[in-house]
C-alpha cells in the first residue's frame, strides 16, 4: 500500500475510434435493451421489444423503474392526445424524432389506436437494422399492412419508417412536408434525442415545428442538470461513451425546458422530473404495482438519477385539451404504499407503528 | 498465521483474486474467529468506523491511504462490502483475510448486501461467476456472511450496525439472544437491524425499502438512554457529503464508497473515535487509478436512460 | 433461485476413461447454461486436440457452423480462438475449412465479434497456399465486399492488406483487390467508409508506390473531404502513412492541401486527431514542410477554440518543438504557451503543466530562466489540483538545466504555500521534492524556512502524508547528519509520540523514531531513542504496544554493532520484549515474540 498511483495526465479520455455517430446509435441499443429489461422484469407490457433485443436483457431495477416511469408517462400522454384528437373527430399524426427500436407504433396499434400517419425518423443504419427485424416477424408485418421498401425506408399505409438525419432537417422537414397534413393536430416526440443535438440544430427543428404546425403537442424526455457532483459525473461518463448532451447547458432546467416552448409561442408548456413523476403523478396502485416487482435497495440514488431526467410537455392550438400529466400528492408526502418485500409478509406477529415505548 | 495469509493479503491488496480452494480455507479459518464474535461485538476505541464500501476496491485502498493500514490502525466496517462495484469479491476477501489475519485489529458487521438474495440481484454472484467460473466462491462469501455480527459496541457507549434500530428491540441485550447464524431473515429484528433508516419523523415509520422501518428521534433518544449509549453510528444510506449527524449528533451515518457506483459524485468519509470517543471525520474521492484501471471495458457502465 | 451450479453429465462415457472430461467439455458446448458454454468454447482448442484433425474437421467445424446464433460472449470467444486453429485441423492444407464460420462471423452486429474474425481470418490467410487463396480466401473477400449488410462490407474493409501482400504478384487479382477497396471506401454508410480509413494506412505500406499515386491518393483525398467528421478524422493516420512513403517533394505536391484542411477542419475532433498527431506527422513530411506549414498549423491549434485541441496541441509542445530552431520556439511558439497557462479550460493547463518542463533542454538556462520560470510560478499557483501536481512532479527537468539553487528560491513562496494544500497529494508531491531542496538550501536556510513544516506534516490528519513525513526525515538526516537531527529532528518526535489524545500520531511518533535510528549513530540511540521507546512499552492502547515490539526489532541490530551498545540488548531490549510476549493482546505477543527471535 506504499505505493501511490502514478501521476497521470488530466487529458480527457477522448475515444476517436468510436465516432459520436455510432454512439449515439449505440444509446438506441442501450434503450431498447432497458425496454426488453423492464418488460421482462413485468414493469411494461409489450410484445414487440423482445423482437428487436434478442440479449439477455437484465438492468438493475433502479433503471427497470425508471424506464416504466418514462415510458409510462409518455404513454398517458400519447393517449390523451389520441383521445383528444378521437374527441375532435380529428386525423391523429405522430412524428417519432429519433425513434430507434421504440415500438410504440406496435403497441398502439395492438390496442386498436388508429392513425392518420405514424412517422418514425432516425439514422440510416438504424432504420436499416429496423426494417431488417421488421421483415422477419410477421407479428410486425401484419400490424403494417400493406407496405412498401422504398430508397428512404418502408411506407404502409399509417407508418412511415424513414431515414434522416436531424442535424439536416431541412432534408427531413423536407420529406415530412409530403407526408404531414399540418391542418391536423401532430404528436412530436424526442426521447433523449434533441439533446444530442447541439443547441442550433436543436432550435432549428422546434422553431420550424412551431412555425408549421397550428395544432401539436410535443412531448419530450431528456437530461438536465449537468452542474451539480451526479450531473457533473453524468456528463463526464457519457463523454467516456462518447455521447454528448450537446443541448444539456441550454436547456438545463425544468424552467429552461418549459421556457422552450413558451418563448415559440406555445400555449402550454408543463415539466416534471422522473422522481416527481414518480412520486406525485404515479396512482398509489401503480407505485405499488411497479415496488413489488423487484428488490429496490437504490432508493437514495433513485431519487438523484431521476432528478436527472424530466418530461416535458406542450401544446398549442386544438391540443391545449390535452390533460398532460396529473399531480396527485404533494411534494415531500411520505410513502403511502407498502413497497415490494423479497419475502411474503408475516402476519400476526406484525410489530405496532408509533412512538416507542419508554421505560 | 502462516506466510500463506500474508502473500494471500498482498495479492488481494493488488486486486489480484485468490485461487477457489484458498477462499474455502480462508472462509473456513473465518468461521472459526466469527462463530465466537457476539451478536455484538465488543470494541476497545481508538477505532476507526467506515461505512459501505460496495466492492469499490481502488476507493478502499484511497481509504487506507488516508486513514492508515491494518494493523497499525483499528478499523471497524459497518457492512454492504460486496455488490454494486466492480471488484466485490476482491474487496470482500481482503478485508475477509485482514480479518483473519488481525482478529483483534479490525471488525466485520454485517450489512443487509450481505445476503444470498440481494447478491443476486445486485452483482456479486455475478461476478463470483464471472471471475471464477462456478458458484462455489459465492456460496463460501454466503456462508462467512452467515456468521458475520450484527453490530458492535465501542467501549460501551457507541452502538455501530448497518442500518439502524428495530421496534421489536429495546436494549443490547436483546440483539445479543437472536440466532444470527442464518440468510437475512425477511423481517424481524435482525432484518431491521440491517434495513432501517433514521428519518424526521416521530415514532416509526415504513420504509420505502420494503424492509426495516424509518425511526425517529424519539426512538433515537429512547435507546441511547435505554443501554446508556452516546452516539450510534451507521450507514447503509448514501449521503452526498460523506457523513451526516442526526439528531443533535445522537446518531451518524458514516458513507465510505466516493462516487458510488461510478455515478453519483459524492464524497466518501471515515469516522476516527479517538481513545476518548472524540469525533474526527476525514473525508475523501474517488481514486485516481479508476481512471486507468476501474472500470472494464467490455461493460459499459455506469448506466443512465439513453 | 436455484443456485446449485448446472451439472453436466456425458452420458455413454465410462466417467472413469480419460476421455470424460472432453466428453463433458463437448456436451457443455451444447449445454443450455452460458456459462458453461463459455466454458466449453474456452477450451475449444483441448476439444478440438481430443478429437484429432479429421473429426475436428468432420464434425466440429460444421457443429460451429450451426452455432453462431449464440450470445456475443460465446461468438467473441470463438472468433478468438479459431485464428489459431489451423493445427488442429490437420495444418495449413485444411486451414481453408475454417473459413466458413469465421465469415458468418465477419457478418454479425456485434463490433467486437467482427474485429476477432477479421483479425482470425488475416491470421488464416497467411498460411493459405496461393491455390487456397484463390479458390476461397479471395471470394471470401468479395462476398464479404459486396454484402448487402453494412456489417459484412465493414469487416471486408480489414481484410485487404494482409490479402494483398500475399497476392501482390498475380496483377490481375491485386488490380481487382484495389478496385473492390476503392469501392469500399466509396459506401454509402458511413459505418463502412470509416472501416475504409481505418483499412488505408496499412494497405499504404503494401500496395508499392505506383499503386498508390495511381489508386489510393484519390481515395484518401475523397475520404479526407467525407462529409462525416468521424471519417475525416481518420484519414489523419492515413496522411502520416502516405508521407512516409513519399519524398519530400511529393509530400509537399500532394499533401499539403489535404493537411491544411484537415488541419483547419470545421469539426474540432479532425483538429484535434491533427494536433495529437503533429509529432508523426511533422516527423513524415520533411522539414520545408514543418517550416512553412506546420509551425503555423501547430500555432493554431494551441490557440484553437476547443479545449480539447489545445489540450491534444499541449501536449506535443517539446516533441514537436524539438523539431524545430531556437528562434521559432521562441517567437512563436512560446507566446502561445504563455496564453495557455491562463487557460480557461482547466484540462488544458494540467496538459501543458505536464509537458512544458521538457522546454527548458531546448531553451537553455538564460532562456528558460527568462521565459519558463514565470510560467511554472503561475502554474503551481493554479487553482486546479491537477495542474499544480503535474507541474511539481516534472520539476526535475527544470533542475537539470538551470539548477536548483535558483529554481529553489524563486519557487520557495509557493513551495510553502503548497506545503499547506488542502489536496493531500499536492502536499505528498512536496514531502517527496523536500530532500532535494535541502540539499541545496543548506541548513541554516532550512532550519529557519523548512524545518517546522517538515514537522508539522507528522501531525497531519491523512496517514500517508505522516508517512511520507516520517521517511522524509530520514532523507533529511542523511542530508545534514547525526548531529543536526540529535538537535533538531530528535526531540520534536519524542514529543509526539507522547501525544495523549491520539494514538495514531504517537504511532507516527514511534515510526519517526524507528526509522530515524537507522540514520544516527548507535550513542544517539542509546542516550535518545532507546528510552522513549522504552517509554511507550507500557501504553494503553495495544496498537502502540507491538509497534514497540516492532521498534525494537529493528534497533536491536544497530545496538549490536557498537560494543558500547550491545550490552543494552540483554538489559533493555529483551526484557521488554519478554515482557510484550506476554501481553493481553494476540498482535502484541505476536511480534514481541518475531522480535525476540531476531534479537537472539
Amino acid at each position: 500500500m506504499q505505493q501511490l498511483p502514478t501521476l497521470t495526465p488530466c487529458r480527457r479520455n477522448v475515444r476517436l475510434h468510436k465516432s459520436a455517430d455510432e454512439a449515439v446509435q449505440e444509446t438506441n441499443d442501450d434503450a431498447a435493451l432497458s425496454k426488453a429489461s423492464a418488460v421482462r422484469r413485468g414493469y411494461l407490457d409489450d410484445a414487440f421489444i423482445t423482437k428487436f433485443m434478442k440479449k439477455d436483457a437484465r438492468r438493475p431495477p433502479i433503471i427497470n423503474r425508471g424506464t416504466f416511469v418514462r415510458t409510462h408517462a409518455i404513454d398517458v400522454l400519447v393517449e390523451q392526445f389520441h383521445e383528444t384528437c378521437r374527441s375532435q373527430d380529428a386525423h391523429a399524426q405522430i412524428v417519432s424524432l429519433g425513434a430507434g427500436f421504440d415500438t410504440r407504433y406496435f403497441n398502439l396499434k395492438k390496442r386498436g389506436r388508429s392513425f392518420k400517419t405514424y412517422v418514425e425518423v432516425d439514422l440510416s443504419e438504424i432504420v436499416e437494422r429496423k426494417m431488417a427485424v421488421i421483415q422477419q416477424h410477421s407479428e410486425l408485418t401484419d400490424i403494417i399492412g400493406e407496405r412498401q421498401d422504398v430508397d428512404s425506408g418502408l411506407r404502409g399505409n399509417d407508418y412511415v419508417l424513414m431515414k434522416g438525419d436531424l442535424r439536416h432537417w431541412k432534408t427531413v422537414a423536407e420529406a415530412l412536408s409530403h407526408i404531414l397534413d399540418f391542418d391536423s393536430p401532430i404528436l412530436f416526440l424526442s426521447e433523449c434525442v434533441l439533446i444530442y443535438l447541439n443547441t442550433h440544430d436543436s432550435d432549428t427543428i422546434v422553431d420550424w415545428i412551431s412555425q408549421h404546425c397550428l395544432h401539436a403537442a410535443f412531448v419530450l424526455y431528456e437530461q438536465i442538470l449537468p452542474d451539480d457532483p451526479f450531473g457533473q459525473v453524468m456528463i463526464d461518463n457519457l463523454r467516456q461513451r462518447h455521447i454528448e448532451l450537446k443541448s444539456i447547458w441550454t436547456y438545463p432546467t425544468l424552467q429552461s425546458q418549459i421556457d422552450r416552448f413558451m418563448s415559440r409561442e406555445w400555449s402550454k408548456a408543463f415539466a416534471l422530473t422522473i422522481s416527481e413523476i414518480h412520486d406525485r403523478v404515479l396512482t398509489p396502485e401503480i407505485r405499488t404495482r411497479i415496488s413489488r416487482l423487484e428488490l429496490f435497495d437504490e432508493v437514495e440514488e433513485w431519487t438523484l438519477l431521476g432528478n436527472h431526467y424530466c418530461v416535458c410537455w406542450a401544446t398549442k392550438g386544438r391540443m391545449d385539451d390535452m390533460k398532460g400529466l396529473q399531480v396527485h400528492r404533494k411534494r415531500g408526502q411520505k410513502e403511502d404504499i407498502v413497497p415490494f418485500t423479497l419475502w411474503p409478509q408475516s402476519d400476526g406477529a406484525s410489530v405496532k407503528l408509533g412512538s416507542p415505548e419508554r421505560k | 498465521m502462516g506466510s500463506d495469509l500474508d502473500r494471500q493479503i498482498e495479492q488481494l491488496r493488488r486486486c489480484e483474486i485468490i485461487k477457489e480452494i484458498e477462499v474455502k480455507e480462508l472462509c473456513l479459518k473465518a468461521r472459526e474467529i466469527l462463530v465466537e464474535e457476539s451478536n455484538v461485538q465488543r470494541v476497545d476505541a481508538p477505532v476507526t468506523i467506515c461505512g459501505d464500501i460496495h466492492g469499490q476496491f481502488w476507493d478502499l485502498l484511497e481509504l487506507f491511504l488516508k486513514g492508515g493500514d491494518c494493523p497499525d490502525t483499528n478499523y471497524l466496517f459497518m457492512g454492504d462490502f460486496v455488490d454494486r462495484g466492480f471488484y466485490s469479491v476482491e474487496t470482500f476477501l481482503l478485508l475477509l483475510a485482514l480479518k483473519v489475519r488481525y482478529p483483534d485489529r479490525i471488525t466485520l458487521i454485517r450489512g443487509n448486501h450481505e445476503s444470498r438474495q440481494i447478491t443476486q440481484v445486485y452483482g456479486f454472484y455475478d461476478e463470483c461467476m464471472r471471475k471464477y467460473g462456478s458458484v462455489n466462491v459465492w456460496r463460501y462469501c454466503c456462508e462467512i456472511f452467515d456468521y458475520i455480527s450484527l453490530g458492535a459496541i465501542i467501549d460501551d457507549k457507541v452502538f455501530c450496525v448497518h442500518g439502524g434500530l428495530s421496534p421489536s428491540v429495546n436494549t443490547l441485550d436483546q440483539i445479543r439472544t437472536i440466532d444470527r447464524k442464518q440468510e437475512v431473515p425477511h423481517d424481524g429484528p435482525m432484518c431491521d437491524l440491517l434495513w432501517s433508516d433514521p428519518d424526521d419523523i416521530e415514532g416509526w415509520g415504513l420504509s420505502p425499502r420494503g424492509a426495516g422501518y424509518l425511526f425517529g428521534k424519539d426512538v433515537v433518544e429512547s435507546f441511547l438512554h435505554t443501554n446508556d449509549l452516546t452516539l450510534i453510528a451507521r450507514a447503509h444510506q448514501l449521503v452526498m457529503e460523506g457523513y451526516k449527524e442526526m439528531f443533535e449528533g445522537k446518531i451518524v451515518t458514516v458513507w465510505s464508497a466516493p462516487n458510488y457506483c461510478y455515478r453519483c459524485g459524492n464524497v466518501a468519509a471515515i469516522l476516527t473515535l479517538n481513545e476518548k470517543l472524540d469525533r474526527h471525520y476525514e473525508l475523501f474521492d474517488a481514486a485516481r487509478q479508476q481512471e486507468s484501471r476501474g472500470i472494464p471495458a467490455k461493460k459499459p457502465a455506469p448506466d443512465y436512460f439513453l | 433461485m436455484d443456485i446449485d451450479p448446472p451439472q453436466t453429465v456425458a452420458s455413454g462415457v465410462d466417467p472413469n476413461s480419460n476421455i470424460y472430461p472432453i466428453a463433458v467439455l463437448i456436451e457443455e458446448l451444447k449445454h443450455d447454461d452460458l456459462s458453461l458454454r463459455l466454458n466449453a468454447v474456452k477450451r475449444l482448442d483441448t476439444i478440438a486436440a481430443a478429437l484429432g484433425p479429421q473429426r475436428a474437421r468432420d464434425e466440429l467445424i460444421p457443429f460451429l457452423e450451426e452455432s453462431i446464433d449464440d450470445e456475443d460472449e460465446i461468438l467473441l470467444a470463438l472468433a478468438e480462438s479459431l485464428g489459431s486453429f489451423t493445427d488442429l485441423v490437420g495444418g495449413p492444407d485444411h486451414a481453408h475449412e475454417l473459413l466458413g464460420v469465421l465469415e458468418n462471423l465477419a457478418a454479425v452486429e456485434e463490433t467486437v465479434v467482427r474485429d476477432k474474425a477479421v483479425e482470425s481470418l488475416n491470421q488464416i490467410c497467411r498460411v493459405l497456399s496461393e491455390m487456397q487463396l484463390m479458390s476461397h480466401y479471395i471470394p471470401l473477400v468479395k462476398r464479404l465486399t459486396m454484402g448487402d449488410w453494412f456489417t459484412s462490407r465493414t469487416s471486408a474493409t480489414g481484410l485487404y492488406s494482409v490479402v494483398y501482400e500475399r497476392m501482390q504478384n498475380n496483377t490481375e487479382i491485386a488490380d481487382e483487390l484495389r478496385t473492390m477497396f476503392v469501392q469500399l471506401s466509396n459506401d454509402d454508410t458511413p459505418m463502412v467508409r470509416r472501416a475504409a480509413a481505418k483499412a488505408f494506412a496499412p494497405l499504404v505500406k503494401v500496395v508499392g508506390k505506383k499503386h498508390l499515386l495511381a489508386d489510393l491518393i484519390p481515395v484518401f483525398n475523397k475520404l479526407a473531404e467525407d462529409e462525416q467528421d468521424s471519417v475525416r478524422l481518420l484519414t489523419v493516420e492515413d496522411l502520416v502513412a502516405i508521407a512516409q512513403t513519399l519524398t519530400p517533394a511529393e509530400c509537399k505536391e500532394l499533401l499539403l492541401q489535404p493537411l491544411r484542411n484537415l488541419a483547419s477542419d470545421k469539426s474540432w475532433r479532425v483538429r484535434y486527431m491533427v494536433a495529437l498527431k503533429f509529432r508523426d506527422i511533422a516527423d513524415a513530411v520533411g522539414e520545408d514542410i514543418i517550416k512553412e506549414e506546420l509551425v503555423p498549423a501547430f500555432v493554431h491549434s494551441l490557440k484553437d477554440n476547443e479545449g480539447e485541441v489545445r489540450s491534444a496541441a499541449s501536449g506535443q509542445v517539446p516533441g514537436f518543438c524539438r523539431l524545430i530552431e531556437r528562434d521559432t520556439i521562441l517567437n512563436q511558439i512560446m507566446p502561445c504557451v504563455k496564453d495557455l497557462v491562463t487557460d480557461t479550460s482547466q484540462h488544458v493547463r494540467a496538459a501543458l503543466a505536464m509537458e512544458i518542463s521538457g522546454l527548458a533542454p531546448l531553451l537553455g538556462k538564460e532562456s528558460t530562466i527568462e521565459n519558463l520560470l514565470p510560467l511554472f510560478l503561475q502554474l503551481l499557483k493554479d487553482e486546479f489540483p491537477d495542474v499544480r501536481l503535474n507541474i511539481i512532479s516534472k520539476i526535475q527537468q527544470v533542475n537539470e538545466v538551470i539548477g536548483i539553487e535558483l529554481l529553489s528560491q524563486s519557487l520557495l513562496p509557493a513551495i510553502m504555500e503548497l506545503a499547506e494544500d488542502k489536496q493531500w497529494r499536492v502536499r505528498l508531491a512536496i514531502i517527496d521534492y523536500l530532500p532535494l531542496l535541502a540539499s541545496q538550501l543548506g541548513m541554516d536556510f532550512f532550519n529557519t524556512q523548512l524545518l517546522s513544516m517538515c514537522l508539522s506534516w507528522l501531525g497531519d490528519a491523512v496517514f500517508s502524508i505522516r508517512e511520507a513525513a516520517t521517511a522524509n526525515l530520514k532523507k533529511l538526516t542523511e542530508v545534514f547528519g547525526v548531529d543536526w537531527a540529535k538537535e533538531a529532528i530528535i526531540p520534536k518526535v519524542l514529543e509526539i509520540s507522547t501525544s495523549p489524545t491520539n494514538y495514531l500520531y504517537r504511532m507516527t511518533g514511534i515510526n519517526a523514531i524507528t526509522i530515524m535510528a537507522q540514520a544516527v549513530t548507535p550513542e544517539v540511540i542509546k542516550d535518545q531513542i532507546l528510552p522513549s521507546v522504552r517509554l511507550l512499552v507500557n501504553d494503553p492502547i495495544p496498537n502502540i504496544r507491538f509497534n514497540v515490539a516492532k521498534s525494537l526489532e529493528t534497533i536491536a541490530p544497530l545496538l549490536k554493532q557498537s560494543p558500547d551498545t550491545s550490552g543494552l540488548i540483554e538489559s533493555d531490549v529483551k526484557p521488554d520484549l519478554i515482557k510484550l510476549t506476554e501481553d493481553s493482546d494476540n498482535d502484541v505477543r505476536f511480534f514481541a515474540q518475531r522480535a525476540l527471535l531476531s534479537a537472539q
